[in-house]
């Protein structure tokens, strides 16, 4: 399964640039879209799920035309929200059920099954009579992830999923995710470097509505190999610093500032050549 | 089939809340104290006529029309904006389902609820004859049938007729305040039309075709109706009658289209700011 993402625009009437010419390839497994809050992450994943049309560009899933098709790529998506609600006074089974249907499970018995399954793969199973309004944060997530699963949909895409929970709930998500990226297209948007280095074979850079790069985080972290140098300073030094050299990140270290910069080669100066990471990717280019 | 599982579930969701047995209830009630006083005192008829004359029980119930008016903005106008509310409405519109399908579904369903509520009208006032403590010789013998015959020529069409109204404000708007106005005005301006304006008017005739009440149209078809008549005959079905609920309904109708036309499932991106408070 590919997904195919060309030349794709929007521009909001208050003319903000949402997204500007966004290309992207991503095939099966986990695919992660990094970028800082209001990069466009969330217009990209909307427009992809039928929510927000495009100005410009074409985006193809399969031989679905996504932007034109839209009764028809329904069918096969699945999409978690960064922030959504449900029914406060129906129970999970029901709501379940109710979107099974919609989804085009008309058989009773095969959605009974879907909805058994998904509450099992979700860890739910013992909530299931239990009012959606009388849920935590983490079981509204995961009843969030269930219905993105319902009917096995050929692109899964999962918006700041994370947010919110606890570590071990952020830990059985990763888990339901990473089993998912086995045979569908999951996209995880997020703005935690963390998670995609975690769980991504593939991934974007996105901001102010642009595809800054793309490709295998591995690679592109070891393309960033022996170009990062870092340095203890005061902060006097880091101004200069700032002004002379391409700083990827500074953060508190011991009371003085750890400087991190990128540089082809040795920069002199006291810089100490530093272990790249896929922090340095995103910081080298965001910030750039 | 997806239409039907969508007027399914608004079904059960209504199912589920309590306000609307206690809605039932205090319709029912209503009714039923206002048929068991009588209406006939505050008409102006001869005392020969009797409590359930046909036209009585006409008037009684276009009186107690007026509390389930009350409540359709509430039943109808949640219909969609409940979506948006809850914030449910990406996980909804992200399903294959046509905005045809979505609307027509909603819509039923919560008619089928508002009708299911109005017939509080009907029950509450035949109860409430039968209960009533007047002497035996101010009635004509026990007739369900006509307190049914007055709900369908009134209940049904105005219950429509602001159905679809509020159904459409709240689906094309998706802001609360947009229905309680639209209330409002609307109970005000239908009101005034029956007591101001069509009393009024030049040419009674044609007023009374906008009769929301259909009160005015039978008081000008029976003004010359003697005590015998009011009790021996049932409430006239007449063109001007047809004409005036017609009326409605299409008014009604031509909401609905404008809904369907209007509403759109491509929803408002939240900011930033907003979703990571």
């Amino acid at each position: 399964m590919k997904l195919k993402i060309q030349n794709l625009s929007k521009t909001y009437p208050n003319g903000t640039k949402a997204l500007n010419g966004v290309n992207l390839n991503i095939s099966t497994g986990m695919f992660g879209l990094l970028g800082p809050n209001g990069a466009g992450k969330s217009s990209l994943m909307r427009t992809m799920v039928t929510l927000q049309e495009a100005d410009n560009g074409t985006a193809v899933l399969g031989d679905i035309d996504m932007l034109n098709d839209k009764d028809e790529l329904r069918k096969h998506i699945g999409y978690l929200p960064q922030e959504f609600g449900l029914y406060p006074k129906v129970n999970a089974e029901m709501l379940l059920n109710h979107f099974a249907a919609l989804k085009g499970i008309h058989d009773k018995q095969e959605r009974r099954r879907t909805v058994d399954e998904l509450l099992e793969k979700v860890n739910l199973s013992e909530h299931r009579r239990k009012n959606l309004g009388g849920y935590s944060g983490g079981m509204k997530q995961r009843f969030g992830i269930a219905q993105a699963l319902i009917g096995n949909p050929r692109l899964v895409i999962v918006d700041e999923p994370t947010a919110g929970l606890d570590p071990q709930e952020r830990n059985r998500f990763h888990n339901i995710l990473s089993q998912l990226g086995r045979e569908t297209i999951v996209i995880l948007s997020t703005h935690i470097v963390e998670d995609v280095k975690e769980l991504c074979t593939q991934m974007a850079i996105l901001n102010k509505g642009r595809i800054l790069i793309q490709g295998n985080p591995k690679d592109l972290v070891k393309n960033m190999q022996g170009q990062v140098w870092e340095k203890v300073v005061s902060p006097d030094e880091l101004e200069a610093i700032r002004q002379s050299h391409q700083v990827i990140s500074d953060r508190f270290y011991d009371g003085q500032t750890l400087v991190r910069i990128a540089a082809a080669s040795d920069p002199g100066n006291g810089f100490e050549p530093g272990q790249a990471g896929l922090e340095d990717v995103y910081f080298s280019h965001v910030n750039h | 089939m997806k239409t039907i599982e969508i007027i399914r579930f608004e079904l059960l969701y209504r199912s589920k809340k309590p306000v609307n047995y206690i809605y039932f209830i205090i319709l029912f009630v209503i009714a039923l104290l206002f048929s068991k006083l009588g209406v006939k005192g505050i008409t102006d008829v001869s005392v020969q006529v009797k409590e359930n004359a046909p036209l009585i029980i006409h008037q009684l119930t276009a009186l107690l029309n007026l509390p389930l008016l009350l409540l359709t903005s509430a039943i109808m106008g949640v219909a969609v904006i409940r979506d948006y509310d809850c914030h449910i409405e990406q996980l909804m519109f992200t399903n294959p389902i046509t905005k045809k399908q979505y609307l027509t579904g909603r819509f039923i369903g919560s008619f089928i609820t508002m009708l299911l509520l109005s017939l509080a009208i009907p029950l509450g006032a035949i109860a409430g004859e039968l209960l009533s403590s007047k002497p035996a010789a101010e009635f004509l013998p026990f007739s369900a049938g006509n307190y049914f015959v007055s709900y369908l020529i009134i209940v049904l069409p105005n219950t429509f007729f602001l159905s679809a109204l509020y159904f459409a404000g709240g689906a094309i708007s998706k802001k609360a305040v947009v229905i309680y106005t639209q209330g409002i005005v609307l109970l005000i301006f239908v009101s005034i039309m029956d007591e101001g304006v069509i009393e009024t008017a030049k040419n009674l005739e044609v007023a009374t075709l906008f009769d929301f009440y259909t009160l005015q149209l039978f008081n000008l078809q029976t003004k010359y109706w003697s005590a015998g008549e009011i009790n021996s005959q049932l409430v006239p079905i007449t063109g001007a009658l047809v004409i005036n609920r017609l009326i409605y309904i299409g008014l009604g109708t031509l909401a609905l289209v404008l809904t369907f036309w209007r509403f759109k499932t491509t929803t408002q991106a939240h900011s930033a700011k907003k979703a990571n408070r």
